[in-house]
């Protein structure tokens, strides 16, 4: 294609927005945390990715927390505090205390207040502040016996 | 043992207790589901226990003196089985699915290698070197080519 640009840059090295949708999108833990929709502009700035999650809200990314961008995937700089949703919690002494169902968070940056906890159906959801919280992988473990 | 004692769920529980549990190890990773008890016949302790981690997943066994805790509803190990890593996926530093881990091998027990499986009748040894990190899955250093 014709090219015109003060810059200099080879077309092969960049990327489309068209290229970008659909591609996974995977954590900094390896995590696959879903899937291109689309890629957000301000003026002539990139702002971020929007992400598609299976069975979940649309999530944004900002750009600063895109580690890189690449052919086959866009590599993020963290674990999404979304992605703690789903996640079972289990307390200090082993008990299953139920599923994240939501998480608080005090503005929009990767960090979160607290997350809220439903039992089950039958129960009210309790909310666990993030000090109480020991390891977050797979599972949540708290520090605390609820 | 006192009768008084047997009574005390504080203290006691059984093998219907710890059966069919789950089991977590110390980074909060589920290793799989206790499905046996092993117990030395001559000193009548517990040994340990056999752990299901799941599809084609060969069973692990846990010593008991590796047990932090019998919970309530799940019990926590204090290190994470050499295992642990079967079946994560592996992607190259671009974000390229090189694979799934079907193996590992060690040496003073530090991770030595991963052995990956990247097709149907293909599958590829990459050494701890080129592991960035290792958490919900695996991201090398490298890219796909370079292995």
């Amino acid at each position: 294609m014709e090219k015109i640009t003060s810059r200099r840059f080879d077309l092969a090295d960049s990327h489309s927005t068209s290229d970008l949708k659909g591609k996974n999108v995977v954590s900094r833990g390896g995590e696959i945390v879903g899937k291109v929709k689309d890629v957000l502009f301000y003026d002539k700035d990139i702002l971020g990715v929007i992400l598609k999650k299976r069975f979940r809200k649309d999530v944004f990314i900002g750009i600063e927390m895109v580690a890189s961008i690449t052919q086959d995937a866009i590599l993020l700089s963290i674990d999404p505090v979304t992605s703690l949703l789903g996640l079972p919690v289990f307390d200090k002494a082993g008990k299953k205390i139920g599923k994240v169902k939501g998480i608080i968070r005090q503005d929009e940056r990767n960090n979160f207040k607290s997350i809220a906890v439903k039992p089950n159906i039958f129960r009210r959801t309790m909310e666990i502040d993030a000090s109480d919280i020991k390891i977050i992988s797979q599972h949540i473990i708290l520090k605390v016996e609820i | 043992m006192t009768e008084e004692l047997l009574n005390d769920e504080s203290f006691v529980i059984t093998s219907d207790d710890v059966l069919g549990k789950s089991v977590i190890d110390e980074q909060g990773d589920s290793i799989g589901i206790i499905t046996q008890l092993h117990i030395d016949k001559t000193n009548k302790n517990i040994l340990g226990i056999s752990i299901d981690p799941g599809f084609l997943k060969p069973q692990v066994f846990v010593g008991v003196r590796l047990i932090s805790l019998f919970g309530i509803d799940a019990v926590y190990i204090s290190k994470t089985p050499q295992s642990r890593y079967i079946g994560l996926i592996v992607f190259d530093r671009t974000g390229v699915i090189i694979g799934k881990v079907i193996g590992s091998e060690y040496q003073d027990k530090a991770l030595k290698t991963l052995e990956v499986r990247t097709g149907l009748f293909r599958k590829v040894s990459i050494g701890k070197d080129k592991i960035q990190r290792i958490k919900r899955n695996v991201i090398l250093n490298v890219k796909k080519d370079e292995i």
